[in-house]
């Protein structure tokens, strides 16, 4: 190699180097000046959304032209009950940040208050499992809603805290039935509900005294939850459903729903805080599979259907 | 080797590298075309783990969503059984605030929500424009369908003159400044963007919790809307659309009513230009700002500096990562949620109450709704309230009682030890 | 060939003296290009020393034209064939050009002093203060009519009411006024208006009054006009201040003082508002 051709390859190398070094900042430039995360386009289909337009615009959905479904009729009415227990150790509750000026109201003598995501009581069974019916039913139809539930349709329920504890850490009502919030405090709290779809609410409710929310009008797919801002601590979560046949298990686990129509299969949904949507489940046991917490059922009438659930720890992070 | 093969090597190195440069500038920073975003942080949250799998539902729902209210370029009024939606959504005057910034051929401006609001509330209104993570508050996400300032009690939608209130006022000790140079009409069509990018983005969500119910894997999968079943089962079309149409119709409903909710506000029964009156009033308000019954010193603080307790506002738990018992972020889910779009939690402070900084509304009329009824999307309560002719033990504000709080906060600013330094009339340069 | 060249660059101060003289006369092709309408009593100074500015830069630039396109037509090497000659300089001729600037930029500092102190340092006096003198240290200052506090992207203007004072801790006085981006002030009367900024560098502007003042935060400064001529102006802001700089903008209104004082009494009886009965709004 002679002394031209080392020179010619100084300068191959040194315009190689620069022209990399300047692509690399150029990128790099580039890159971190729009470099912000950005959820992706909505991108429609210009075929698919001119038909449902069209559709729309012509009242397709007005309900005129759709037909009223055919649902196979209830034969009767029978009791859904049973327990949810876990299998295998839980993840430890940990202790809640109380503080301030009502400590000694909400941890009396510094009294350590553990959380209540998820708690299981004597026998492992599980406290505060929802479960609810999620198949629409013809409210109006005695067939469907037995005329023992006639009373509490509109009923006032009452939603209380002490010790800077909601009452009711799950909390299920009817969207007919009147909603009042209790405090049984000697301090002040605030009790926010910002039910999805509903109307939210935020009022103080002064110690002692009650704040009639009355009805919540709309149906929700799933819980929400409630909080206090006075007492960041504190929490709980609701459902408002419009059938009444739902449940949430007592501290042994154990629930039961009377007067669910028979004969048809219906779809059950059960929900927990630590693992909102379960998979699968070990009934009676056997091991089942189910669908965002979802199970079908069909009673007999006039049975008493006893589930014993069992949920793996694993589904509870 | 000779020197000719070097030099064109290098010449097409060079040329390579210049093309990969003009490349990475153009594709780097390009401005994409208008488009409305998904809302994956909703869907993250509504799915959990699976979120990925989703991907026919996110298709039916930029569908469904398109069918309804069209583009950003050409907005769509979704016709409703039984609604007059025009009264609520005005499509002449959507489509003189959406599109490019520009003018129509009488010389009327367009695009008017890309000219002054889109750099911070974002194409969608998901309040997650460019400017927008540089600032403090974060800028309103209108898909929640929650406004802070209005007339109206929490729980309800805020009227066109609220909106349109902020828009002439801006919000001081925000990024939101004040449109009160720009006509009327411009305005009225801005308000009318606001709740179209509102409405459309709560029916999303609507769509998206609806979704989460629905199961891809079953068989049929169970979809929000098949167009396929337009004709092979016009029936369980028609109920799917059925379903979409439900939670469009009641958000309209909801604007729409958003007059009969205002709360119509009866003066004091105190004078209070008279001092001496307004000197009671201050007094009697103060004890019921220290007092269990309104409870305002324990966020506001012992001083009403706002030192009291932080917290976060429903905009930033939205995604549902703050953990309701211990009141932190859970820090686990933080990452994931930002590569969403989501943006940094940001803490909420209680106001100051000394600065005489009223991002609502300074007029007594205003800081009377706030007290009275709350203020939506925060943990500012709603105050109890007592009406007239309740039973005596009954605990709460008297209309009267929450008038006096008014005139106790409005006089924080002036005590002394909320004011600056006294002025120097020199015209000298002072530096602080 | 060469003489095109030099044709062409006299393009240079023909098209820019032209455009001066064109937009000085109002007329096409350049329309409304010269200076907004002065409507502040104190402003026609600020005109007077632009003009004379303008006049002196633009003798010496004409000059300056001439002299380059006669050297270019004149040297043009196609038709001069004389080989060029360098020389050492003429102390003389740098002499002179070295003084007669700096006599000319002298004669301006001095000249516009008087100019300086109006719009900056004499602040019109509110009294003459225990001496019954104006003009000396005992003088009391006007007291602002507003305090106008920049901010991103807008322009804050708070009223110090009747009592003449921001913040007045006097319990039955609340008589402030807080207005966004509209500023009034009434016609024939010196207003004062005190400046300050809440978070960058803005610069308060009224184009019409000949009033430019940069807005530092954490500094005071005061400017004062006596406007003579009623209608509505531009407020904008001449310091580039973050990306919303543009829309920084408010209007400035010049009323009669019977019209001001009813604007002002009527914005603070909106801002006194207690009651409210639902419209009939949209």
């Amino acid at each position: 190699m002679n002394i031209a051709d080392k020179r010619w390859t100084a300068v191959l190398i040194g315009s190689i180097g620069f022209a990399v070094a300047g692509v690399v900042s150029l990128l790099v430039v580039s890159l971190s000046a729009c470099g912000r995360v950005e959820p992706p386009d909505q991108v429609a289909n210009p075929a698919n959304y001119e038909l449902i337009r069209t559709a729309l615009e012509a009242g397709g959905g007005s309900g005129e032209t759709a037909a009223v479904q055919q649902l196979a009729q209830p034969t009767g009415f029978a009791t859904l009950s049973g327990t949810f227990k876990l299998s295998g150790s839980p993840p430890a509750r940990v202790a809640l940040p109380i503080s301030g000026d009502d400590r000694n109201v909400c941890a009396p003598g510094g009294k350590t208050i553990l959380d209540e995501k998820l708690v299981v009581g004597p026998q492992n069974g599980i406290e505060d499992v929802l479960i609810y019916l999620t198949t629409k039913i013809p409210l109006d139809d005695p067939k469907w809603v037995h005329p023992s539930y006639d009373a509490q349709k509109n009923a006032v329920v009452e939603f209380d805290q002490k010790q800077c504890l909601f009452l009711s850490h799950v909390f299920a009502m009817q969207s007919s039935q009147k909603l009042r919030i209790l405090n049984s405090d000697p301090v002040a709290h605030n009790t926010k509900l910002s039910p999805p779809g509903g109307r939210g609410d935020n009022p103080i409710v002064p110690s002692r005294s009650a704040y009639e929310y009355n009805e919540p009008g709309v149906e929700l797919r799933s819980p929400f939850e409630v909080s206090c801002s006075i007492h960041p601590w504190m929490s709980a979560w609701m459902i408002f459903r419009d059938a009444p046949h739902f449940a949430v298990s007592k501290p042994d686990g154990s629930f039961s729903i009377t007067n669910v129509p028979a004969g048809v299969d219906l779809k059950f949904r059960v929900w927990q805080e630590r693992a909102s949507s379960l998979t699968s489940a070990n009934v009676n046991g056997q091991a089942q599979s189910w669908s965002k917490g979802e199970f079908t059922i069909k009673l007999e009438p006039g049975e008493t259907r006893n589930l014993d659930v069992v949920l793996d720890a694993a589904a509870f992070k | 080797m000779n020197m000719t093969t070097f030099s064109s090597g290098t010449r097409r190195l060079s040329l390579l590298a210049s093309v990969l440069c003009v490349a990475a500038l153009l594709t780097g920073c390009e401005s994409p075309d208008a488009r409305f975003r998904g809302n994956m942080v909703a869907i993250r949250a509504n799915f959990g783990d699976k979120y990925r799998t989703q991907d026919q539902h996110v298709k039916d729902i930029a569908d469904v969503l398109a069918a309804m209210f069209g583009t950003p370029d050409e907005p769509h009024v979704p016709k409703l059984p039984d609604l007059n939606t025009a009264e609520v959504l005005d499509i002449d005057k959507l489509r003189m605030a959406a599109g490019p910034v520009g003018s129509d051929e009488f010389d009327r401006p367009r695009g008017l929500y890309r000219q002054h609001c889109a750099h911070c509330h974002g194409i969608s209104g998901d309040g997650a424009g460019p400017t927008a993570a540089f600032l403090n508050p974060y800028p309103r996400d209108y898909r929640l369908g929650k406004f802070k300032f209005k007339s109206t009690p929490i729980g309800y939608k805020p009227t066109h003159d609220d909106l349109k209130k902020i828009l002439i006022d801006g919000i001081p000790g925000t990024a939101m400044p004040s449109f009160a140079l720009l006509d009327n009409d411009e305005i009225d069509a801005l308000v009318h963007y606001v709740k179209y990018l509102s409405i459309r983005g709560e029916v999303e969500r609507d769509l998206i919790r609806y979704a989460a119910t629905l199961d891809l894997e079953a068989e049929p999968p169970e979809r929000i809307v098949n167009v396929a079943y337009a004709k092979e089962k016009p029936s369980d079309f028609a109920e799917q659309l059925e379903e979409v149409q439900r939670s469009a119709a009641r958000l309209v409903t909801q604007w729409q009513n958003a007059r009969s909710n205002v709360m119509e506000v009866a003066p004091p029964s105190r004078d209070m230009n008279d001092p001496q009156a307004r000197v009671a009033a201050i007094r009697h308000g103060r004890e019921l700002f220290y007092g269990a019954v309104a409870n305002c010193f324990s966020c506001h603080g012992d001083t009403a500096l706002g030192d009291g307790k932080v917290s976060y506002d429903d905009w930033v738990k939205d995604p549902g990562w703050i953990d309701g018992s211990t009141n932190q972020p859970i820090a686990a889910q933080i990452p994931e949620f930002l590569a969403l779009g989501a943006l940094e939690p940001q803490v909420l402070r209680p106001r100051n109450l000394r600065l005489g900084m009223y991002r609502g509304g300074r007029r007594p009329i205003d800081m009377y709704w706030r007290i009275r009824n709350g203020i939506e999307g925060t943990p500012m309560p709603a105050a109890a309230f007592k009406p007239e002719g309740a039973p005596e033990d009954m605990k709460g504000l008297t209309h009267d009682d929450i008038w006096d709080v008014v005139e106790y906060l409005r006089s924080l600013p002036y005590e002394s030890i909320s004011l600056p330094a006294p002025q120097e009339l020199e015209n000298l340069r002072e530096r602080s | 060939m060469g003489r095109f060249w030099s044709l062409l660059f006299l393009l240079v101060p023909v098209l820019g003296v032209g455009a001066f003289v064109f937009a000085a006369a109002d007329v096409w092709p350049i329309h409304g290009h010269w200076l907004p309408d002065n409507i502040n009593d104190h402003g026609g100074v600020i005109d007077s020393l632009f003009m004379f500015i303008l006049y002196l830069t633009g003798v010496i630039f004409i000059a300056t034209g001439i002299a380059l396109f006669w050297f270019l037509w004149r040297y043009d090497a196609a038709k001069h064939a004389e080989p060029a000659k360098f020389t050492h300089g003429s102390h003389t001729l740098e002499v002179v050009w070295s003084i007669l600037p700096a006599a000319i930029l002298l004669f301006i500092a001095i000249y516009q002093m008087n100019a300086w102190a109006d719009a900056k340092i004499r602040r019109p006096i509110e009294s003459s203060g225990p001496d019954g003198v104006a003009g000396t240290a005992d003088d009391v200052p006007q007291r602002p009519l507003a305090l106008v506090t920049g901010r991103q992207f807008e322009w804050q203007i708070h009223y110090s009411g009747p009592d003449k004072e921001f913040n007045s801790e006097d319990d039955t006085v609340r008589d402030d006024v807080f207005i966004v981006n509209e500023l009034h002030v009434p016609v024939h009367e010196e207003v004062v208006l005190q400046i300050e900024s809440q978070d960058v560098l803005h610069s308060f502007f009224l184009p019409n009054m000949r009033i430019k003042q940069d807005v530092v935060p954490g500094m005071k400064q005061f400017v004062w006009f006596r406007a003579n001529r009623e209608g509505t102006f531009d407020i904008v802001c001449a310091e580039l201040c973050g990306w919303g700089h543009y829309k920084m903008k408010g209007r400035l209104t010049v009323e009669s003082r019977e019209k001001f004082d009813r604007w002002l009494a009527q914005q603070y009886d909106e801002q006194q508002r207690r009651s409210f009965v639902a419209g009939t709004g949209e």
